[in-house]
């Protein structure tokens, strides 16, 4: 659908950067995920994306228009939090149905669409019940089947898998690859579980405090990881301390030779 | 009943100031937050007496003594306190993570309002809105004071047969005062929960039970 442009943005909170230049691009329809501990600035680029949070520097651009002066509402990004945050005063239905109603589509329009919503994500039967008698895997489909029926120009997902079990968080994986797939929408995924970004993106951004640090795709990052906190936080591997007498190039490739075998055996 | 309408006067007048100050002290974050939020409690460690005198002279400058908008005015002063509290708290409890998400399904800022922020704060609306009811209904000094005794409330009319022994009516009185106040807080709390439940079912009781817990 649409494609996301951030350009050197730059975010500082309370004296201490949160991110600091980061640039990002992610191709129309494609599946990206940020990836990172927790804390390092991956929610606030979602925010900032969506203009919850204010960048101190740097463009936006979705779908080649800047939109650093739209407020959030009208710049078309939605956001599923990790805390779902369903409205708790009103029904499943009408839950979904808050986005087209603050449109102003007229009702009969909207009730259409809202089931043929809850019957996409496999809800159909919960639309009367409140968001607190389901269970943790339907409110999170119906924080997503909310946030797609305003058909954002990009769909941000924040940690959506951390609050499952693992049962229920293969079930979500395969969900949203599914939905995003069929709907080929932008989808920007923050993680801190390297297995959910390998699974569901094409692409992979690896960040550490603040910073940006590769963006490629999982078999990139796999397998030549551009820095030493990379190819950590892709799995155990090891090191071995080395003088440098080559260019760089042969290090990273001793790095790589070395990252499977067992030297026990 | 004169009492009665300035009261909800009063509540509703109040509501209006409190709601958006407390979401300010709950939520958001600016120099001189603490001093503020201490400096609002001002009426109640003040003696109120002191700032209707201090008032009076200003109030007869504007005309507004003897009238009933004037006592409105002066019982806002002793019931701010409790209004900023008790939404000051609420906000703080409730976020504005809601809102985020409502801004982001693309809602504005009025319409986030309207059908997000104000279900969710509901059961803080009917225990702020009581308070504020009750503490105005029973306000005796600065009713006399402003009121000059031509606005009749009901303390204003009750107090003299209190003080003149006349327990007969004064025991009346008092009955008649606890029970209209009861009905008058029942009346607002089913209003509210009439309203909310119209559009959108059982309001305050999953908040309540979200409150717990959390």
């Amino acid at each position: 659908m649409k494609e996301v442009l951030l350009q050197n943005i730059s975010k500082t909170y309370d004296g201490e950067e949160t991110i600091k230049d980061l640039t990002l691009k992610i191709e129309k329809g494609e599946m990206i995920s940020l990836l990172g501990p927790s804390g390092c600035g991956k929610t606030t680029t979602l925010k900032i994306i969506a203009g919850l949070v204010e960048a101190d520097q740097g463009k936006i651009y979705i779908d080649g228009n800047p939109v650093d002066h739209l407020p959030t509402q009208k710049r078309g990004a939605a956001i599923v939090f990790q805390d779902h945050r369903l409205f708790p005063h009103t029904t499943v239905g009408a839950n979904v149905e808050f986005g087209l109603r603050m449109q102003g589509i007229p009702r009969h329009n909207r009730r259409e669409k809202v089931q043929e919503m809850l019957q996409f994500v496999g809800l159909e039967k919960h639309g009367d019940k409140f968001p607190g008698q389901i269970s943790g895997g339907e409110m999170q489909r119906v924080a997503i089947a909310r946030g797609l029926i305003v058909d954002p120009k990009v769909l941000l997902l924040d940690e959506p898998f951390s609050n499952l079990d693992q049962q229920l968080k293969e079930e979500m994986r395969k969900f949203i690859v599914d939905i995003q797939r069929k709907l080929k929408i932008t989808t920007i995924l923050v993680t801190h579980d390297k297995e959910d970004a390998l699974i569901t993106s094409s692409k992979i951004g690896v960040m550490f405090n603040g910073v940006l640090k590769q963006y490629g795709t999982p078999e990139e990052l796999y397998e030549a990881p551009k820095s030493l906190e990379v190819a950590r936080f892709f799995g155990e591997i090891n090191e071995i301390p080395v003088k440098k007498i080559a260019d760089e190039k042969f290090t990273h490739s001793l790095v790589l030779m070395i990252k499977k075998i067992n030297w026990k055996e | 009943m004169t009492s009665i309408r300035i009261s909800v006067f009063v509540t509703l007048l109040t509501l209006a100031i409190t709601i958006p100050g407390g979401k300010a002290l709950g939520i958001y974050d600016f120099p001189g937050k603490g001093f503020i939020k201490i400096f609002v409690l001002a009426p109640l460690i003040l003696s109120p007496v002191a700032i209707g005198m201090g008032i009076h002279g200003t109030f007869i400058r504007l005309g507004l003594t003897n009238t009933e908008f004037g006592v409105i005015l002066i019982h806002i002063v002793p019931v701010i306190p409790y209004g900023i509290r008790i939404f000051t708290n609420i906000f703080e409890l409730v976020g504005d993570h809601l809102e985020e998400q409502s801004k982001v399904l693309g809602a504005g800022s009025f319409q986030t309002f309207l059908h997000v922020t104000l279900p969710t704060i509901t059961p803080g609306i009917i225990s702020a809105g009581s308070m504020i009811f009750i503490i105005s209904f029973s306000q005796y000094f600065l009713t006399f004071l402003i009121g000059g005794g031509s606005v009749q409330t009901f303390p204003v009319l009750m107090v003299p047969y209190i003080q003149s022994g006349d327990r007969m009516m004064a025991a009346t009185y008092s009955l008649v005062f606890i029970v209209v106040a009861l009905l008058a807080l029942q009346a607002i709390e089913k209003m509210f929960r009439l309203y909310y439940s119209k559009n959108s079912g059982i309001a305050g009781v999953y908040y309540t039970r979200k409150q717990v817990k959390s």
